[in-house]
């Protein structure tokens, strides 16, 4: 049996807004083990990042934790004290950002909050010699003319080199599992596929855990072992990368593949009829029978669980 | 041979700045013709957008020609008689921010018809956006009168769609109308947006940075480079047998899906980043990246020339030796330098 790194189950989160409190993840259960990489794939606004924030507990104020159990290394970060979560953030969990240019802070230049990271993520942090760290990160990174990037700040560089500092910065220290938001979504496609091949050589080296979540499934497909697709705030398809594109079973992951433009030609499929789901009040059963092709009467009333169809291949869906 | 409804020559259009000047489009020519979809690919700074921008008069052109069906066009969009201007439309990237959010469906999409007086009143506008709205798919009894904030972003983009084919326009610039929307709702605006065309008889001019919608959307395509064209081709030669290293390298960087695409992806992997369009590389503007540069793509920028028939590529290496023009003083320069050389060595062993 592999080693569980980080075990979600059941979770429930949603947030407070005027019109009530949300139900956005919706009985969500999610596993990294240890040295894999996990995609997780699916439209906007399906939870893939209220998931991820709920991991290290950065979610914004109004968010309701309802239910659920976060384990990571076997404790449940949602029973952490504050002392343990600055704990869990600095030296275990680190994320890189969908977007470099919010997560880097305008005023003060890349040395400066190259310093701080490195202060406070290392054990050593107080007697290191913050510059030559920096730059050897930056080299790691591949960033060209690592010294002139030390003395910018981030409006001085291009919108792959910021993104290059965030990686950096999120290698600082060594950590157990890296969490990567949608790191290309900015980016234009030559400077994606450079980025997503340094954190597939680094998490190579490293031997990392890895989360990537994307709405590409191009860029999923060639660097993840395991493959989740979210829908409407939870699981519907799980399975080895393979399985997932030689033999998607829910008919929301076959949507998604077939809507994805091919390079050969071909035309464009019906695409998914309808919208992601109101979280206020989420339709009642599946959550996807709204916009399901093949939906029936079961679909509506309760909530598919999870089959394993073949081996490592599970699937929530009544028709299948 | 269809006609040529846009013809475009030596067109520049350069920004004047602070810091210096921008060449966004730096000479570039082509023609779109009736019922034609012409693709723009390329990636951010390379001048699509401006190009798109340019043709429909919202920046008058540094130099250079456009003509519409015959007419010149080269003029700002407040010079352009309204007839061309009812031809001519756009359906811009940000579907949020190209509507009014203080204003229905209903007159967002009739505001075309009543500017070119093409509705008699406000009961005839209703009826035809009513029409309009059946044929971008959207049921007109939810949504003519609803405001752009309580739409999705597939239901605005449509409505921007709707709008934009209002007035019956035979040119239509699609500047990246799907980037801001997931895969499944793309799907559906692309069929919408071919289906009018096939219907309607019109050109299109899609910008985009996805060279899968491109493959199924174009008839030709051009990859777009700091201003410049570096290959013009058939959709399907352009995806299948490319020959600039630019075009193999956005290619080979391209994230696919299927088996079938792998191996249509050349093997060249991306290196570096776009350079700044304020200072240009010397020579071919792609040399910093180009795997297979050589002494002549820093010194001399290669022409964009017909290698096939309808397949213009501009690059020193596709041409081969024999297509390079030399300057002939250069050369002459050279061969003077080189004997200069030989009797040097005779003297010396002499």
């Amino acid at each position: 049996m592999p080693e569980k790194l980080l075990d979600i189950k059941d979770l429930n989160v949603g947030y407070k807004t005027y019109r009530g409190v949300t139900s956005v993840l919706y009985d969500l259960n999610l596993e990294v083990n240890r040295n894999e990489t996990v995609g997780v794939i699916g439209e906007s606004g399906c939870g893939k990042t209220t998931t991820m924030k709920t991991i290290n507990q950065i979610l914004a104020d109004n968010a309701v934790i309802k239910s659920g159990e976060v384990n990571f290394r076997g404790n449940d970060v949602l029973k952490m004290n504050k002392k343990d979560l600055v704990k869990l953030r600095r030296r275990y969990v680190s994320m890189i950002p969908q977007d470099p240019t919010a997560s880097l802070n305008p005023l003060f230049k890349v040395k400066t909050q190259m310093k701080d990271i490195l202060k406070y993520s290392r054990e050593d942090g107080e007697d290191l010699d913050f510059k030559e760290e920096t730059i050897k990160l930056f080299n790691s990174v591949a960033l060209a003319d690592p010294e002139r990037v030390y003395d910018s700040y981030p409006f001085q560089l291009s919108g792959g080199m910021r993104q290059r500092v965030c990686i950096a910065m999120s290698l600082a220290a060594p950590k157990a599992l890296l969490i990567a938001d949608e790191p290309t979504t900015n980016l234009d496609v030559t400077i994606q596929n450079q980025v997503l091949r340094l954190i597939g050589r680094i998490l190579d080296e490293m031997n990392f855990s890895a989360i990537l979540v994307s709405q590409a499934l191009g860029l999923v497909k060639k660097f993840v072992d395991r493959i989740y697709v979210f829908y409407g705030g939870t699981v519907v398809e799980t399975a080895i990368t393979e399985k997932i594109f030689n033999n998607p079973i829910h008919p929301y992951t076959r949507g998604l593949i077939e809507s994805t433009p091919k390079l050969t030609g071909g035309g464009f499929s019906e695409g998914i009829a309808g919208q992601t789901p109101d979280y206020i009040e989420p339709p009642s059963g599946c959550r996807f029978h709204p916009r399901c092709p093949n939906q029936s009467e079961e679909c509506k009333t309760a909530k598919p669980e999870m089959v394993e169809i073949e081996k490592d291949h599970y699937v929530a869906c009544w028709r299948q | 041979m269809a006609e040529n409804l846009i013809e475009v020559k030596n067109l520049k259009k350069y920004f004047e700045m602070e810091a210096g000047t921008v060449k966004a489009i730096d000479d570039i020519t082509f023609t779109i013709k009736e019922n034609e979809v012409f693709g723009l690919v390329g990636e951010s700074g390379s001048g699509k957008s401006t190009t798109g921008k340019v043709l429909m008069g919202i920046h008058p052109p540094t130099e250079g020609e456009i003509s519409f069906r015959e007419h010149d066009i080269s003029t700002p969009s407040a010079k352009r008689s309204k007839a061309i201007k009812r031809d001519m439309n756009m359906v811009f990237q940000d579907p949020g921010g190209s509507l009014n959010p203080t204003k229905t469906v209903l007159d967002i999409v009739g505001l075309p018809l009543r500017i070119h007086d093409m509705v008699d009143g406000k009961k005839e506008m209703a009826k035809e956006v009513y029409q309009l709205l059946e044929t971008v798919d959207l049921d007109p009894e939810r949504f003519m009168y609803r405001r752009p904030n309580d739409l999705g972003q597939g239901e605005k983009q449509a409505v921007a769609i709707a709008r934009a084919i209002a007035t019956d326009p035979s040119f239509v610039v699609l500047d990246e109308p799907t980037s801001a929307l997931d895969v499944s709702i793309q799907a559906k605006i692309m069929n919408i947006l071919i289906d009018l065309q096939d219907e309607y008889n019109m050109s299109y001019l899609f910008i985009t940075h996805d060279l899968g919608l491109m493959r199924n959307i174009a008839d030709r395509v051009a990859i777009m480079y700091l201003g410049r064209f570096f290959e013009v081709a058939d959709s399907q030669v352009f995806f299948e047998t490319p020959l600039h290293p630019y075009t193999k390298v956005l290619l080979g960087s391209f994230p696919t899906t299927t088996e079938e695409e792998e191996k249509l992806k050349p093997d060249l992997k991306a290196r570096g980043e776009i350079p700044s369009a304020m200072d240009l590389p010397s020579g071919c503007k792609f040399h910093t990246r180009c795997p297979f540069k050589e002494e002549r793509c820093i010194e001399k920028e290669p022409k964009l020339v017909e290698v096939q028939d309808d397949h213009f590529v501009a690059c020193h290496l596709v041409h081969g030796v024999d297509d390079v023009e030399y300057d002939v003083e250069e050369v002459e320069q050279e061969e003077r330098e080189f004997e200069y050389d030989v009797k040097g060595i005779e003297m010396r062993s002499g």
